[in-house]
């Protein structure tokens, strides 16, 4: 044999030889991965949207397209109720409900498969909720300025994001903070203050007053209503209810009713998730109102107050002589939420404001003490057929004013009153509140009082 | 090994005594040079006169000038800084400088050229001549094949666009450089067993490699002479090759759509093939690929991107077109061989790990 046929031949040796070798590994490798089935390449989930809004989505992606994963393969802890869809390389698990503050979630997925390979894995993945911030207005009480508080609802810190004489309300969006204030005439101005600090006047319709402050953060749209003062207004302005876009024009216009009225209210809320507003007119009717088609108005009754609308949108609570109703969302079909039996007594309930939350309500259930000779205000949980005490004042005299649940329904803030109606006011001359006024945040699940502040109109 | 050469170098003294080793470029480079000039300008001239006249062209067409031209930008500069170097390297570097400055043991001098290319920022196209270049200046033909694997991969703008891609996203970074690093080596190590290292070659770059090293003069106006005779020599050699690479690339990509590709692109296995045939077909250069690939990132699993990062700078219709110019068919297709099952192989271990 010839040299150059050995060289050839020893170079052909280890040429067949690198390929089967690479052959082997290749073929092994592929047989691995299919056998091992589909894989998490990664995962989608806005930890804060998920305890703020109803309907938010996990979405898992996996390393390949799935086949259909079923419910019952899907499992969840803590528990809550969701939904599961998959298509091509995603599995999408949507919460019906906002989920709980700074919880660690555990998902697991079982038997998923290739749709064309029968090996099937299961996924796991965890995530933990955020926390998110929760702001309130706190009066200083004396000549130094008011501030509005950003704090956490598990934390013990707390900051002023803005500072102020006189302020009157606040609302928070995602990029501005719009604040009332009030002059010494007692006319109201109001002022958006960007995440730089800012500051920027939006033009009332004269001078006057703002009440009633909202902002719904969906939209970024802030309402109000004004009453027109003084002489040097050209239009008269009665509880008028006003929206206005911060980010926007910045100039408020009227929200307009039936025929394009303007709507004059003594109460008013944003419906969460939707362009729609609750408004209860002066004469009490109440009235849904979409202001994104021509503003539809759908009439809801009549009742001496206007309560809370529920987180999700569903329903609204108004109250008559008789006690609170649950209205439905948009039907406005009226349930009555009739107080259960607490210590053994019927409770009064009056015209207390409820707070409809997932298995039942919130509300100030009050009852005669003999030893007093007066009422003493509880908060409880009503699930309609039982009442739960969630908060009991230290003080029998105090009073329970407004009530807001968290967004998730997990907490409930309520400001309180220690020294009730014989308390000292801050002499405000729109929203006055005692000074003593104090801020119980309370878990709903426990009653457990997690945090108390000095202040009011908590903002989620 | 001076009996192995003689064997190749028999029948070529003609072409020999018509190279630029003695004398001006022969006419027929010339030719070759012209026919590649003008593919190329007849591209952009046509693609400039039916935009400007608004001539309507069938869509396919309009495609295939598109992305025949795109092939031809992104690969022009660095074909031409690859010849420059080339030629630096030929006639302007000491003869002895690589042979000193590198190992002795052929493992170790395959390791130490298969990172040269961090000092030569020239992507695959460039590294042809470059390679071509070095063959001359007496590096073996398997040495010459480890740089020209592993250049365009280790290769500090090909490091940086990566990383700018992708980050640390799934190791696709780090799979790159250690599958085109591992491959380069694997492939030097193979054919530097074949110990008829100019019968890799086409017969007429063996003969042009066994002409004694040229003379580049010493006076420096002999010298200028020898570059510009050196440059319309490779550019000869390269140019038509990018051309017809370049038209290729564009044709398969027009008659076979890309979406055929994707559609496989969520199987853990055939992913990766989809995506060595979609590096293969587009022929996108190593400096630019990750950002072309980014947008299937998404759909696409890691290990396939990395087949695709590792297949592409290495073999791509536009680099066979380019090899041929130096290797011989059966070369070719050898290393097309190991390359493909190397870079699926990285692809596989990536996408079970990961």
């Amino acid at each position: 044999m010839r040299l150059s046929e050995i060289a050839v031949s020893s170079f052909a040796r280890r040429f067949v030889a690198t390929v089967v070798v690479l052959v082997v590994l290749v073929a092994g490798f592929a047989a691995l991965t299919f056998l091992q089935g589909p894989k998490l390449s990664s995962a989608q989930v806005d930890t804060t949207a998920v305890v703020s809004k109803p309907g938010q989505t996990l979405r898992l992606f996996t390393n390949e397209r799935v086949a259909a994963v079923r419910k019952s393969l899907v499992s969840i802890s803590p528990a809550v109720p969701f939904t599961v869809s998959s298509s091509g390389q995603v599995i999408s698990v949507q919460f019906t409900r906002p989920l709980a503050y700074a919880t660690t979630y555990r998902l697991a997925v079982d038997g998923v498969t290739d749709p064309d390979v029968a090996q099937s894995s299961t996924l796991n993945y965890r995530f933990r909720t955020a926390s998110p911030p929760l702001y309130y207005l706190h009066r200083s009480g004396s000549s130094a300025p008011d501030e509005i508080v950003k704090t956490g609802i598990l934390s013990t810190g707390r900051s002023a994001i803005y500072s102020a004489r006189r302020i009157q309300d606040f609302a928070i969006f995602d990029k501005a903070l719009v604040v009332v204030t009030l002059d010494a005439r007692g006319d109201s101005a109001l002022t958006v203050v960007g995440r730089s600090g800012v500051a920027q006047s939006i033009p009332l319709p004269g001078d006057g007053t703002v009440d009633h402050v909202a902002g719904n953060s969906d939209t970024g749209i802030l309402g109000f209503t004004f009453t027109s003062d003084g002489p040097t207004t050209k239009q008269k302005y009665s509880n008028t209810l006003f929206s206005v876009n911060p980010a926007g024009t910045g100039i408020p216009t009227p929200i307009k009713g039936v025929g394009g009225s303007l709507l004059s209210v003594l109460d008013w809320g944003f419906v969460p998730l939707t362009n729609d507003i609750v408004a209860q007119n002066i004469d009490q009717s109440i009235v849904l109102v979409d202001t994104s088609k021509a503003n539809v108005v759908t009439p809801l009754g009549a009742y001496p107050e206007l309560g809370a609308v529920a987180a999700d949108g569903s329903s609204v609570v108004v109250s008559d002589s008789l006690g609170p109703l649950r209205v439905a969302l948009p039907g406005g079909k009226a349930t009555r939420l009739a107080a259960s039996r607490f210590k053994g007594k019927v409770p009064y309930e009056g015209d207390a404001p409820a707070v409809v939350v997932p298995g039942g309500w919130i509300q100030d259930d009050q009852t005669y003490d003999a030893a007093t000779g007066g009422f003493v205000s509880h908060l409880v949980f009503d699930t309609g057929g039982t009442a739960r005490q969630l908060y009991a004042l230290p003080n029998p005299r105090g009073t329970i004013g407004a009530i807001v649940a968290s967004p998730n329904d997990e907490y409930v803030a309520i400001e309180t009153t220690p020294g009730g109606a014989t308390a000292a006011s801050d002499g405000y001359a729109v929203n006055p509140r005692a000074k003593t006024v104090t801020t119980v945040f309370l878990d709903i699940a426990t009653g457990t009082v997690v945090k108390s502040v000095s202040g009011f109109a908590v903002s989620w | 090994m001076p009996l192995l050469r003689e064997r190749g170098a028999r029948g070529r003294e003609d072409e020999h005594r018509h190279g630029i080793r003695d004398g001006g470029p022969p006419r027929r480079r010339t030719r070759w040079l012209a026919f590649g000039v003008a593919g190329i300008v007849l591209l952009f001239v046509l693609r400039a006169v039916t935009s400007r006249a608004s001539i309507p062209l069938p869509n396919q067409v309009q495609d295939f000038l598109t992305l025949t031209i795109s092939v031809i930008i992104e690969s022009l500069p660095f074909v031409i800084l690859g010849i420059l170097l080339s030629i630096v390297v030929q006639l302007w570097v000491p003869d002895d400088l690589f042979v000193r400055a590198l190992p002795k043991t052929p493992m170790l001098r395959r390791l130490a050229i298969s990172v040269l290319g961090v000092l030569l920022p020239v992507c695959e196209c460039g590294n042809v001549p470059l390679a071509r270049g070095l063959i001359v200046k007496g590096l073996t033909v398997a040495e010459s094949m480890t740089f020209l694997l592993a250049a365009p991969i280790v290769n500090p703008i090909t490091i940086i666009t990566t990383a700018q891609a992708f980050g640390w996203t799934n190791g696709i970074l780090i799979a790159r450089l250690a599958g085109g690093f591992l491959i380069a080596n694997l492939v030097g190590w193979l054919f530097a067993k074949h110990s008829n290292q100019f019968g890799l070659l086409t017969d007429r770059f063996a003969a042009e490699c066994r002409v004694p090293v040229r003379d580049a003069g010493s006076r420096l106006e002999d010298r200028w002479k020898k570059s510009v005779d050196l440059f319309v020599h490779e550019a000869g050699s390269i140019l038509p090759a990018l051309f017809l690479g370049a038209v290729a690339a564009g044709l398969v990509q027009v008659v076979v759509p890309r979406q055929v590709l994707v559609t496989l692109g969520s199987n853990p296995v055939w992913s990766i093939l989809a995506m060595m045939v979609l590096a293969f077909v587009i022929s996108v250069c190593s400096n630019v690929d990750a950002f072309f690939i980014l947008p299937f990132a998404t759909t696409f699993l890691p290990g396939s991107i990395v087949s695709f990062l590792v297949f592409g700078p290495l073999i791509d219709i536009k680099m066979l077109a380019l090899m041929r110019t130096t290797f011989r068919a059966r070369v070719l297709l050898q290393l097309t061989i190991i390359v493909a099952l190397a870079a699926a192989l990285v692809g596989l271990v990536v996408n079970f790990v990961a």
